[in-house]
């Protein structure tokens, strides 16, 4: 619905603005046909002109009258170049400079904090960064500050958790850390790189794991359906060596949840993975037992359902004692096939076929339950 | 409602402007510019487009390629060896002292290689044996790649990069391949699919990773026995939602998992599972009819990368008049093929690998 939407408005404003502007707000540079174009150096957009009102470029800063800018070498071939702002080529020409010169000094740490605010990718920018912070003993606290807020700007950014990762290396003290990912994940609770980062933390000073539990148990109460806590709540129990107390305990919220939202893949996939603790079949059982109540009650959930068919499917012993097992999961893939998964339909006809073969069953009515 | 058609030769116009210039607003992959090249090329050797760029066009995409690769030389220690993303800090190619700064990324060897073999270059002036030393030395003890060799981070993505370059120069005597399968097997989660580092979530693009890396040194059973294999399978096809796929449970659809994802069950055998119609529909119906090119998804705009992936995807899936690829290298068959012709000449390694830049 919000597609359609959308597909709606940008027709409207295609007849509206006309092309060209629509493109200038989607960000695609019309008439890139002609390989021979000059390099267009000011491409910089509105926001962009507003920054240089107060901004003054590196070539036109009294106090770096000494250091010759060097511009970039791209040879002889234009290739895949991108159309640099000023600001861009200026703070980069000069980057290029001090990179040469090996000048490490308070202003060139103003001039990497520009560099890097226009490209945070630029990882050898970093590299550069740290080397002048190591080289000025810059209080490495603030770098943190510093490297918090860029992370609060880019923080899909691969290279900005990976310095962050350094300089708390050096200072060796995670005390912060927990709670600035916690506030990175309260902007996009499903952000790779915070979760990365935080197991990091969590694996390299283990001592902060003793909350994670409440941490992750708050997320899931905010959203069940987020399948990155529920990955963290797996590292956690996972790295509690737990006994069979914590397992079932598990098992128990694990049911409670499926119970509140039965279609929520992320509790399934977790109850899959509690089952590999099991040991003699008994989670299995318990499992079963739950899935079997649930689907009597007319759940018909496609992971209950799926469920339900692995469990049949585990059974190694292809018995006369379970043929009506077996034909229950025949029909509950029959079912998926054309009811409850339609997408799904050549995937679960291929799963009747395997089961079939595997119990040497060779035709099944799957009217019978 | 009518099926969406898919424009050839608007999204070759798409990359050919690629290749040539692209707005300001993309300059935060200004250090990686090879991955742009990479994608726009390989979308157009998928579109069957490649004839499209004159020849001194090709030539001279193969020369700023070159440019970019670090040799050893008194300058530069044979670890920081392969090749740069972009022109940035070229200037220090030569430059005493300043190797740290002018260091090779594993990714962008292995695009470079991608490219290089798409284009029909036969790879001779590639320094084989440095390209390989370095990769070797960005392995870390626990068997997984750092993407570069000062404070590069390690996950799946370089393990990978790491794994395909040696398949391309078909040798991975310089590397530890039991560390890297090891490291492969810890980052298999418990619902059966692979996250970028162990404990992390289970990802279609790590996936990926990880299935092509087994396939490319033929050990996939070795991880997945059959078992895990099929609860692998149920992830990944459960992935399809709505027609495309998701990168993880509960995420919303984006054109690129249909490379990723569609990419992982292919090398699986499995992808006649999934339901390649609605994939096409997903897919087509974020072609931008406008400019050309793919975006992820209703939201965005087109780029590169969605826009080679997308068709990477539908040419998995058989449709018409795209070439076909090969899924664990992800180049066209076409160039696959062309790359083992000219395997059989290579000659490895014991050259002098003191090779300086006018050496090669």
């Amino acid at each position: 619905m919000y597609n359609l939407f959308k597909k709606i408005i940008f027709h409207i404003l295609k007849w509206t603005v006309g092309q060209s502007v629509l493109y200038k707000i989607t960000g695609v540079v019309l008439n890139m046909d002609d390989q021979n174009q000059e390099h267009k150096s000011d491409s910089s957009d509105l926001s962009d002109e507003a920054d240089t009102l107060n901004y003054v470029l590196y070539r036109d800063r009294p106090e770096w009258k000494d250091v010759q800018p060097i511009a970039q070498d791209d040879g002889p071939a234009q290739v895949v170049q991108i159309a640099y702002s000023n600001k861009f080529l200026d703070v980069f020409d000069y980057f290029r400079a001090v990179l040469k010169s090996g000048e490490k000094s308070i202003r060139v740490l103003g001039l990497v904090t520009d560099a890097l605010t226009l490209n945070p990718a630029n990882y050898t920018v970093w590299i550069y960064r740290l080397e002048i912070v190591k080289h000025l003993k810059v209080d490495l606290h603030n770098e943190v500050k510093y490297i918090s807020n860029v992370i609060r700007e880019f923080s899909k950014n691969y290279q900005v958790w990976q310095y962050r990762k350094t300089i708390v290396e050096m200072l060796n003290d995670p005390s912060g850390e927990l709670e600035f990912t916690a506030d990175i994940l309260d902007m996009d609770s499903k952000n790779y790189h915070a979760w990365q980062y935080r197991q990091w933390v969590l694996t390299a000073y283990s001592k902060l794991m003793k909350n994670e539990l409440d941490f992750v148990d708050n997320l899931i109460s905010q959203d069940m359906r987020n399948n990155s806590a529920w990955n963290q709540r797996y590292f956690v129990v996972n790295n509690s060596d737990p006994d069979n107390d914590v397992i079932n305990k598990e098992l128990e919220y694990t049911f409670g949840k499926i119970q509140i939202l039965s279609k929520n893949e992320s509790a399934w996939n977790y109850l899959r993975g509690l089952l590999l603790y099991s040991e003699n079949g008994i989670l299995e059982d318990k499992v079963r037992d739950f899935c079997s109540k649930l689907y009597n009650k007319g759940n018909r959930s496609t992971h209950l359902m799926s469920c339900l068919i692995d469990l049949t499917d585990a059974d190694e012993s292809p018995n006369p004692e379970n043929v009506e097992k077996i034909k229950f999961a025949l029909k509950l893939c029959s079912d998926l096939a054309s009811v409850y998964d339609p997408i799904r339909r050549f995937y679960w006809e291929y799963i009747s076929k395997d089961i079939e073969l595997k119990f040497n069953f060779r035709e099944h009515d799957t009217k019978i339950m | 409602m009518n099926k969406p058609q898919l424009k050839l030769e608007q999204h070759k116009k798409y990359f050919r402007r690629s290749l040539d210039l692209l707005p300001g607003e993309v300059a935060v992959f200004d250090y990686s510019r090879l991955t742009i090249l990479y994608f726009s090329l390989i979308g157009l050797d998928v579109l069957d487009g490649l004839d499209s760029l004159p020849d001194d066009r090709k030539k001279d995409i193969v020369e700023w390629v070159y440019r970019l690769q670090l040799v050893p030389n008194e300058y530069c220690s044979v670890h920081k060896c392969g090749f740069m993303g972009s022109t940035t800090v070229i200037h220090l190619k030569n430059h005493p002292g300043c190797e740290k700064y002018c260091e090779s990324n594993v990714a962008m060897t292995y695009m470079a290689l991608c490219i290089l073999i798409t284009l029909g270059d036969n790879l001779n002036r590639v320094n084989k044996s440095a390209v390989l030393r370095g990769v070797a030395s960005l392995q870390k003890s626990d068997g997984s790649f750092k993407s570069n060799y000062e404070h590069g981070e390690s996950d799946l993505r370089f393990v990978y990069c790491s794994l395909a370059i040696c398949n391309i120069l078909n040798d991975s005597s310089n590397i530890n391949v039991n560390n890297a399968i090891k490291f492969i097997s810890k980052c298999l989660n418990y619902d059966g699919a692979f996250g970028q580092n162990p404990g992390t979530e289970s990802h279609g693009g790590s996936t990926y990773c990880a299935i092509a890396s087994l396939s490319l040194l033929n050990k996939l059973n070795l991880v997945l026995d059959e078992n895990k294999s099929k609860i692998l399978e149920r992830w990944a096809v459960n992935r399809q939602t709505n027609g495309g796929f998701q990168g993880r449970p509960n995420k919303d659809p984006d054109t690129c998992y249909s490379f990723w994802l569609g990419a992982t069950l292919s090398i699986m055998g499995s992808l006649n599972r999934i339901n390649k119609e609605r994939n096409r529909d997903f897919v087509l119906n974020n072609a931008n009819l406008l400019t050309g090119g793919f975006s992820k998804n209703m939201d965005s705009i087109p780029d590169p990368m969605h826009t080679c992936l997308s068709l990477c995807g539908l040419s998995l899936i058989g449709e018409e008049n795209l070439n076909p690829i090969n899924p664990a290298l992800n180049i066209t068959v076409r160039a696959a093929n062309y790359l083992k012709q000219i395997q059989e000449d290579y000659t490895l390694p014991s050259k002098n690998i003191l090779n300086t830049d006018a050496d090669c």
